[in-house]
């Protein structure tokens, strides 16, 4: 059983996707699914709000192009502002992550 | 980025599709029957639909479609109850179309730019003295002074006085204006044939031409340019015409414009470009400060004021403004509360359909929104109506203020709807769709309804807020309607009062001449004139306004009295001699004897005028009405003797036993322009803004009237057929009809009470209020207070009727059996 996304790490998890370069919705799917090992779970669907949402903040772009098996296929590339809030949003999560690690890690003090 | 929707809906389509497929593919590859890989995909994917309807929200499609859909749902709904939709589309298009047509008036005296030239920067001088009055006049000398002084703020000044004057050649009076130099050239006026008036025409006896004038003064000619106009024994020759577009700057069209040739009572100007009021003012005001004139009309504050409008949109004119919306306005609430109430009434009829979208998972805004969609919908049928309404009410409008200036030789620009109404209208809409929808809406959907959708509940529970609710609505209606239908009622009876009023003289006999000059060689042909019984040179014509002074004094000559038929009650009349050399005699009123020496012979008495000139009174004569005729008789009157062609014995008074034309010939072959009107004609005019005022508030009182009988019947309507099941339990139980019926006209009687009872008080308040204002008229009338509730009693017990009757003949064993 594959761990729920938190809320507001998917637009994360596709900006990371989508900056190891450009890449179509099931593409970016599967990179997710392959980087995380996988481990999270997510309603594919809900992957094309996400990357709708982004492309009107103006994170990431995308443009028709031809699928490895010649379909057509709409792919996403990261923008200068996608590039930029990704490198703020993995900054901002490590100082999270760490925070919470240690925070879990504490034991009782004897 | 122009794509369009479809395009869009397109490719998200594909998109979802191309995932679909890469998915089965690879599921395919990793052994699976192409079934299975289909089936697993699609459980993989979610809720497609779910999905693009979020995209949707993302991309802002979401309140559109939303808004498409409750459209459709709208005129589905309407389509279903065509009763109801037509009923409340007429009750707002009726509103509607009154606000709308008051607001056109507005919009085309104050809002609408006239037709001229840099009329953003258009501005009006008003010069105030130390006491903070109008200190009137500025020469051309002076006019010089204030350009001169405020050349950096000010582009130019213009004045234009517009008169009355009566034209040699064709019957009634037309409307000269007197420009200065530079009027047409600053103010943008070009000529469609000839010239306009320049700076060169100061003292040139020349005049420039309007349509309607051409029209008026010289009818059939083919070019007016050269043919020349007689006023005041002067000769214009007309050297332009103006093109219609040009109307000038008064909301009376000018028949004709010449150079002036006096000071000004007021100048107006534009300024520079960019540059504020409040400069010009400064630079003005220090350059007035300097002219040197008498003290009482030395200039210490001048306000520069920017007029767009025929007039100015200050808090003079909007305050006036405001008051007489406030009337329309009422009216457009007694709709939205009718509405509201039709709404109420229905919404519980739709309580069932609604609690079923409320437990399919609809939010409770949503709904709110889809019947508020519903509610600004129809309004907005309404305000389409009642721009028809509008329409139609300026087509008669314009027709009325055509007769109504006609008859006082103007002619008027027309009024028209414009961008400014619709904008209005459209407003109005908006706001009452959401006021008369919101309640309902915000009722139907409250929590604790919802537990109608079993409709076991629907008859007896649940019902109790709405109606109290309509209660409320019905009862501000009554009150509404009370306070206009008070309002006409007691200007009705005030027009009355204004016909019942003896002038002390026969109306229909004598006539004010209005002749050009009023000199003595053409009194002399007047008088020996067959047909003119009687005829007097008058300093003041009596119901123009009273005469001024304590006492109130009139000059007039010798045969005065003689031609008002008033009778001589102590004392002697004038004599030519005496009226000639201006004796210090007088004659005085029957008021002013008896307020001045009562109980005393007033003959031979000294009557102090002007607080210094002293006459002896030589007679007594009756009261007459010299101002507004419902001011009454005159408190004082002191007659002088005067005769004609002495300075400001202006006008001609005769009682005629001929047509008045054939004494306006006589004036004419004397040289002399002339047009005798009734004195029965000047009290009409003094009617007219009483009628005005009375046909307004009485044709909204009515519709008010109409609209809550509408409202009161359709209430009761409802309540009898959604409360059917109750009454037949009582049916049952057995009451009789005539209980059913009481009890049904007992609860709209209640409404109704509370609603005279509310509105009584505004009422009085209103005319306190009123009886303070300038106009002196009777604001309490005990007819109106006592026929206009009955009145009202008795629409709402017509209203309720029926429905009542039909609550008391329904059959208990089909009311009970119907869930």
């Amino acid at each position: 059983m594959s761990a729920p996304v938190l809320p507001g790490t998917l637009d994360l998890l596709i900006l990371k996707a989508v900056s190891l370069g450009p890449q179509h919705g099931y593409g970016v799917l599967l990179r997710i699914e392959q980087t995380s090992g996988g481990n999270l779970g997510i309603e594919q669907g809900a992957l094309y709000p996400a990357l709708f949402r982004l492309e009107k903040q103006g994170l990431i772009e995308s443009e028709w192009g031809v699928s490895e098996n010649n379909r057509r296929a709409k792919f996403y590339t990261l923008t200068a502002a996608g590039r930029k809030r990704l490198k703020e949003e993995v900054g901002m999560w490590n100082k999270l992550a760490e925070g919470m690690t240690l925070a879990l890690a504490a034991k009782a003090a004897k | 980025m122009s794509k369009t929707r479809r395009q869009l809906e397109d490719e998200m389509r594909e998109e979802m599709e191309f995932h679909r497929q890469a998915r089965i593919d690879d599921l395919v590859r990793t052994g699976l029957s192409a079934e299975e890989a289909a089936r697993r995909a699609r459980l993989e994917f979610g809720n497609a639909e779910a999905h693009r309807e979020e995209c949707r929200t993302v991309l802002g499609f979401r309140p559109w479609d939303e808004l498409r859909a409750d459209l459709r749902y709208t005129v589905r709904t309407l389509r279903r109850s065509p009763g109801f939709a037509v009923a409340a589309v007429a009750i707002l298009a009726l509103a509607i179309g009154a606000n709308a047509s008051f607001f056109t008036l507005y919009a085309n005296y104050v809002l609408k730019p006239m037709p001229i030239r840099g009329v953003e920067r258009h501005f009006d001088v008003t010069g105030r003295n130390s006491e903070g009055r109008r200190t009137g006049g500025w020469t051309p000398a002076e006019q010089a002074v204030l350009q001169e002084a405020a050349a950096d703020s000010v582009e130019g000044f213009y004045t234009a006085e517009t008169l009355q004057m009566l034209a040699m050649l064709v019957p009634g009076h037309c409307l000269v204006t007197e420009v200065s130099g530079n009027y047409f050239a600053l103010l943008g006026g070009a000529a469609s044939r000839g010239r306009v008036i320049g700076e060169a025409d100061k003292n040139e006896p020349v005049a420039v031409i309007s349509e309607t004038g051409w029209r008026k003064l010289m009818p059939g000619e083919a070019d007016p340019l050269g043919k020349t106009v007689k006023f005041k024994r002067k000769v214009y020759t007309v050297i332009g015409l103006m093109p219609a577009s040009f109307t000038g700057t008064a909301a009376a069209v000018t028949d004709l414009w010449v150079p002036t040739t006096r000071e000004s009572p007021n100048i107006s100007g534009l300024l520079r470009e960019g540059v504020a009021p409040a400069r010009a003012q400064a630079a003005i005001g220090a350059a007035a400060a300097r002219l040197e004139r008498p003290s009482d009309r030395a200039v210490v504050r001048v306000e520069v004021e920017l007029r767009s409008g025929f007039l100015p949109n200050n808090e003079d004119v909007n305050a006036a403004a405001a008051m007489v919306l406030g009337v329309f306005l009422m009216v457009m609430l007694i709709a939205c509360a009718n509405l509201a109430n039709l709404y109420l009434a229905r919404a519980a009829a739709r309580t069932h359909e609604v609690a079923m979208r409320l437990s399919l998972g609809a939010s409770r805004a949503r709904v709110v929104r889809q019947l508020l969609t519903e509610s600004t919908f129809v309004a907005m049928l309404g305000a389409a109506g009642g721009l028809g309404v509008a329409a139609l009410t300026m087509h008669y409008a314009n027709a009325y203020i055509g007769r109504f200036a006609g008859g006082m030789g103007m002619s008027m620009v027309a009024i028209t709807l414009d961008w400014r109404v619709f904008l209005y209208s459209a407003g109005l809409a908006l706001v009452a769709g959401v006021a008369f929808g919101l309640l309902p809406s915000l009722e139907i959907t409250s929590p604790s309804l919802t537990v109608s959708t079993k409709r076991e509940n629907s008859s007896f529970a649940g019902r109790v807020r709405p109606r109290r609710m309509r209660d409320l609505l019905i009862g501000g209606q009554v009150a509404a309607s009370l306070v206009l239908l008070i309002l006409a009622g007691v200007l009705v009876r005030n027009i009355q009062r204004i016909d019942a009023v003896d002038p002390g003289f026969d109306l229909e006999r004598v006539f004010d001449l209005r002749v050009e000059e009023a000199t003595p060689e053409l009194r002399a042909v007047l008088e020996r004139a067959p047909g003119v019984a009687s005829l007097s040179a008058v300093e003041h014509v009596p119901l123009y306004g009273q005469f001024k002074g304590t006492p109130a004094t009139n000059r007039v000559d010798h045969r005065y009295f003689e031609t008002l038929a008033l009778r001589l009650e102590a004392g002697r009349n004038f004599t030519a001699q005496e009226a000639q050399f201006n004796a210090k005699v007088a004659v005085v009123s029957r008021a002013t004897a008896m307020k001045l020496w009562p109980g005393e012979n007033a003959i031979g008495q000294i009557v102090t005028v002007n607080k210094t000139e002293k006459y002896q009174v030589i007679g007594v004569v009756g009261d007459i009405v010299t101002g507004f005729l419902f001011q009454g008789k005159d408190a004082t009157a002191v007659y002088l003797p005067a005769a004609a062609g002495q300075p400001g014995m202006k006008s001609f008074l005769a009682r005629l036993q001929t047509a008045p034309a054939a004494v306006r010939t006589l004036c004419v072959a004397n040289g002399v322009g002339c047009e005798p009107g009734p004195m029965r004609e000047i009290a009409r005019l003094q009617r007219a803004i009483f009628q005005g005022a009375a046909a307004i508030s009485g044709s909204l009182g009515v519709l008010a009237l109409l609209l809550t009988a509408i409202g009161l019947y359709s209430v009761a309507s409802y309540s009898v057929m959604q409360r059917r099941r109750e009454i037949g339990v009582h049916l049952a139980l057995g009451a009789t009809q005539g209980q059913v019926i009481r009890r049904i006209l007992g609860e709209a009687g209640r409404c109704v009470a509370g609603g005279l009872l509310a509105g009584l008080p505004v009422c009085l308040g209103l005319s306190k209020l009123a009886s303070a204002s300038v106009f002196r008229i009777e604001t309490f009338d005990p007819a109106a207070y006592l026929l206009v509730p009955a009145l009202l009693t008795l629409i709402a017990f017509l209203a309720c009727a029926m429905p009542a009757r039909r609550a008391a003949h329904l059959d208990p064993m089909l009311s009970l059996r119907e869930e």
